[in-house]
């Protein structure tokens, strides 16, 4: 018998008997082992994912490449014709198969086209054609002959772990949702009723607006192996809003006589670890195509630490005067200062809902707001000394004052106020045109857009709004945050009435937030706990913003908990893991789910050391066979942590009058001995120079309930590089 | 008896004078204006849609959403200028005053040297705030009109969209041209009350100023000349129906003084 044998330097590519008739073609690589049975329903009857020796077929059931159903009688003719084509090129390989039909009853032809490398990933075309003939009188065969259910059931009963867990992450409406599976396996890929699911809350909900879609994870955690599902192309609307029809169109589809129809084009990628690596690749891939130019304009630095904003409609009577005529700008400040750690940022919202009273547009109203364009430059000069940056609006579809030019128009404003930026009103993204008007006044100005821009405006626009219609639950992350980290998007809703759930994925997210609490003359005022809340979420973003805004950023660190969420912000010399406990309220001790123990594994250098400022409660790292964990000792107070890990700075030591705190070696800056107000705010009861030590004793403390209290070095731009927590007693 | 009866007719005659006085001061008083005669009216406001809305009665309608504030007022005898105060009669009371406002950004921005322009004495005076009207009106013995007032004033008791009845007619009011005219340019439009100008022409100030504690604003009537296109965010100062009404944030003067806005005065 002769054996076709190619072999090419890395894919081998193997057809018995041979290449011109096979019956069952064998691919190998370094990584993968596929064994397709060439028969009238195009079997494949093992898939060997290599580096973990591990079959992802059940074994003895073997699976269609493509699948078709539709409603005829005769059902299930398959495909006994096949036209088998391999082609080698250097170290990649393709196999093509023209799959059809004798039975005139079934007039689709299936054309599939598989690349393989050296990898463990199948580069696949699939393409269905209609290729029914004409002249066929019988009315109920011609009928059923253009419509049809694909399938890709080998894909979809994938099992390496029979009774394990299984889980999915899949775009679900316009956010990704990674949920569970629960046991099961599709014993017949005919009847979609075998997939069963325990609907729960999703495990996370991640949101991400724009294409490039984020390819669907399958992920079998007791083998740590996953599969990546990126569909590049098709013509086929997959049903991704219900988890059962993520891995598969499912759906009956039209194909005309004569079309064809592209099923799936795409890469699916079998790989060791879970979902994070399909999130570094296709983070990879977004990134290697991103022009980051804008990003990397020196002037845009200072913008980089702005974490809370404020807007407002101009004239409310916190910012404007009516008995002087003035603005209140420095007031203002200097309360949000005391009240939240105060506004970075504030946009100017002059015109609208006022503009179309008569003929002024925005650009002449500011020539009559309180001493004009001079006024509103003092106005920025003076949130600039108390270090806000100052947003103008921008309206585009205002055009009542027929300017030939409103780009032009708006960036001579921006550039006699000196202000930092421009708010685009309604706009999800800009344009190099307005960009180079701006330019002209100020390269350095931010664009700031309503919406979420896509891939192609995230180049031009630097900083949006993350402005969803009305805040979902908890856990949920912003991928485009751990994607793009350089763009800078604020958190922002207008009319909830709680906004803790919004401030909660701020500070979980780690990303700015817009308070907005005057919409345009329409009062939603915060609560007292809101504004405690955002201090807090406030004073860590500042204290900590090298490590937030580092490009190293790990969203959903795997845990050991069910219910923890954790994110990583990785700078060179802080480390800071935001926490969120998605069961803290619902605790049970008979249960004994508590968030307690052994939390996450981390990679930390020796020396290193962990406190939650958050909580203000320590945390302990256990290492065990060189892998080091974060062990909680005792469960946290509320269902927000926040972990720092930073290097022993400062030494501190007991005496017997209270403590000493020294710095080993010559390190400038400031230590501070933080004491907590009734609102667990920070409040600095002493600090002094680095070098010159500080004493401090029991009497001195304003210590947090449970006894503790806070010893921090701040270098001297301002940032927290190491903390301790000092247990102080009673 | 001469002395006592030349006495006694020359006391008659002072009494005489003064009612003459009294009834021509109160014909000056009311001069211009038209009475209208009290009743209870049936109020019903709405306005569209517009942020900064306080919790009027929500209802859904053929034009959409709408906040409705409906009730019955029970409204006593009252005179309303016929027109709008027009610039000759604000001059008038500049002159009288001396008035100057606190914060004077765009007060009567388009006159020149004090002086109206050049044929435009019964135009409605305009580029004032409600604290210029309120001197005015208090100048003269006369108040703003309350929006009850002045939506009878405009409408009578049938509920009509327009003084005119239902239908609108561009030929009856001045409504999305270039500017203000003087006033009574449009007699056919005038209202069951031969009111005129109580739609376009200029947005007439109502007594109804609120302070919510954030901000100040009141609602302006009738409309203007200005209509305002292309964007629905733009705020509606243009068409107006008889009972619709605009949420005016009172700003800052140089905001609040326009080219669209004037009033008229009422006298209870």
């Amino acid at each position: 018998m002769f054996i076709a044998c190619g072999v090419s330097a890395q894919v081998n590519i193997r057809a018995v008997p041979n290449e011109q008739n096979p019956k069952v073609i064998y691919i190998n690589n370094d990584s993968l082992s596929l064994t397709i049975q060439v028969n009238d329903r195009l079997e494949v009857s093992s898939l060997l994912y290599k580096p973990a020796n591990t079959e992802m077929l059940q074994a003895g059931k073997p699976m269609p490449l493509v699948s078709i159903d539709n409603n005829w009688t005769l059902n299930n003719v398959g495909f006994g014709l096949q036209e088998v084509t391999i082609k080698r090129s250097g170290t990649t390989a393709r196999l093509q198969i023209h799959a059809y039909s004798n039975y005139t009853e079934n007039p689709f032809h299936l054309l599939i086209d598989l690349g393989f490398d050296n990898s463990a990933s199948i580069a696949a075309d699939i393409k269905i054609t209609n290729q029914f003939k004409d002249g066929f009188s019988d009315l109920y065969r011609s009928e059923s002959s253009t419509s049809l259910v694909p399938g890709l059931p080998w894909l979809s009963s994938l099992q390496p772990d029979p009774g394990g867990e299984r889980r999915l992450l899949y775009k679900k409406g316009t956010n990704y949702v990674l949920e569970k599976y629960s046991e099961g396996v599709m014993a017949d890929y005919h009847s979609v009723d075998n997939w069963e699911r325990q609907p729960k809350a999703p495990v996370v909900d991640m949101q991400y607006y724009e294409d490039p879609a984020f390819p669907t994870v399958l992920e079998f955690p007791g083998k740590q192996i996953s599969v990546m599902v990126d569909r590049v192309q098709t013509d086929v609307k997959w049903n991704t809003s219900d988890i059962k029809e993520a891995l598969w169109p499912n759906m009956t589809i039209e194909i005309k006589k004569k079309d064809t129809v592209q099923v799936f084009k795409g890469t699916i990628k079998f790989f060791t670890g879970d979902w994070h690596q399909a999130f570094n690749w296709y983070r990879n891939k977004v990134r290697n195509a991103f022009d980051f130019s804008f990003y990397k304009r020196p002037g845009l630095a200072k913008y980089k630490k702005d974490f809370l904003a404020y807007h407002s409609f101009i004239f409310n009577h916190r910012l404007y005067d009516p008995t002087t005529n003035t603005y209140l700008v420095e007031n203002f400040l200097n309360n949000a200062k005391k009240e939240n750690g105060g506004f970075d940022q504030f946009y100017f919202w002059h015109a609208y809902p006022r503009v179309g009273v008569d003929s002024r547009d925005q650009f002449a109203l500011y020539e009559d707001l309180p001493g004009g364009l001079a006024g509103v430059k003092d106005f920025v000069d003076k949130a600039h000394k108390l270090n806000t940056h100052v947003y103008l609006a921008y309206n585009p579809w205002d055009v009542i004052g027929k300017r030939t030019d409103m780009y032009q128009a708006q960036a001579v404003v921006l550039g006699k106020v000196n202000a930092d930026g421009l708010l685009l009103d309604t706009e999800r993204k800009s344009n190099t045109k307005f960009r180079k008007a701006v330019d002209v006044y100020n390269p350095d100005a931010l664009f700031v857009t309503e919406g979420r821009p896509d891939l192609d405006g995230l180049e031009v626009t630097t900083t949006s709004w993350d402005h969803p219609r009305t805040s979902l639950p908890m856990p949920r992350i912003d991928l485009l945050r751990f994607i793009i980290p350089e763009h800078r998007a604020f958190q922002i809703q207008r009319w909830d009435r709680d906004r803790i759930p919004l401030i909660k994925k701020a500070f979980f997210n780690a990303t700015g937030l817009v308070v907005w609490d005057d919409v345009f003359g329409e009062v939603n005022l915060q609560s007292a706990d809101e504004k405690i809340l955002i201090h807090r979420y406030n004073t860590i973003m500042h204290d900590f913003s090298d490590a937030i805004i580092s490009a190293d950023v790990v969203p959903l660190i795997h845990t050991f908990k069910d219910e923890l969420f954790v994110n990583g912000f990785l700078g060179s010399d802080v480390k800071v893991f935001t926490l969120y406990q998605g069961n803290h309220a619902a605790v049970s001790h008979f249960f004994d789910n508590r968030i307690i123990g052994k939390l996450f594994n981390i990679n930390l250098p020796d020396n290193w050391h962990l406190t939650d400022v958050w909580n203000k409660r320590p945390v302990e790292i256990q290492e065990v066979q060189g892998i080091k964990s974060i062990f909680l000792p005792q469960e946290m107070p509320e269902d927000l942590g926040c972990l720092v890990a930073t290097p022993r700075l400062i030494k501190v030591d007991k005496t017997y009058e209270g403590w000493n705190v020294t710095t080993p070696g010559l390190i400038k800056g400031t230590i501070e001995l933080i004491g907590f107000d009734i609102s667990m705010r920070n409040e600095i009861t002493k600090s002094t120079e680095a070098l010159a030590g500080l004493s401090f004793s029991k009497n001195e403390c304003r210590q947090s309930a449970d006894g503790y209290v806070m010893v921090q070095y701040r270098n001297q731009e301002n940032e927290v590089k190491d903390v301790y927590l000092v247990k102080v007693g009673y | 008896m001469k002395q006592i009866s030349f006495k006694f007719f020359k006391t008659m005659l002072t009494m005489a004078g003064i009612c003459v006085a009294s009834y021509v001061s109160a014909q000056q008083a009311t001069s211009g204006m038209v009475l209208i005669k009290g009743t209870k009216f049936h109020y019903l406001q709405q306005n569209r849609w517009r942020e900064g809305l306080e919790l009027n009665q929500y209802k859904e309608g053929p034009l959409g959403d709408t906040y409705v504030e409906e009730y019955d007022v029970d409204l006593k005898d009252f005179y309303m200028d016929k027109t709008e105060v027009t610039n000759k009669q604000y001059k008038a009371f500049l002159d009288a005053t001396s008035y100057k406002p606190t914060f004077d950004q765009n007060f009567l921005k388009h006159w020149k040297n004090g002086m109206y322009p050049k044929g435009q004495e019964n135009y409605p005076v305009v580029y004032i705030d409600l604290d210029d009207a309120k001197a005015y009106a208090a100048w003269t013995g006369k108040q703003l009109p309350t929006e009850a007032e002045w939506q009878y004033a405009a409408q009578g008791n049938d509920g009509r969209l327009f003084p005119w009845g239902d239908r609108w007619d561009s030929t009856l009011a001045n409504v999305g041209s270039s500017g203000a005219k003087a006033v009574g340019s449009y007699p056919k439009g005038a209202s069951p009350f031969a009111v005129l100008d109580m739609t376009g022409n200029v947005a007439e100030m109502t007594d109804s100023f609120h302070d919510d504690g954030m901000h100040w604003f009141s609602y302006l009537r009738g409309g203007s000349w200005f209509q305002s296109y292309y964007s629905l965010w733009y705020t509606e100062n243009g068409l107006l129906t008889n009972n619709q009404r605009l949420k005016f944030w009172w700003l800052n003067p140089g905001y609040n003084r326009s080219e669209a806005i004037g009033f008229r005065c009422v006298k209870r």
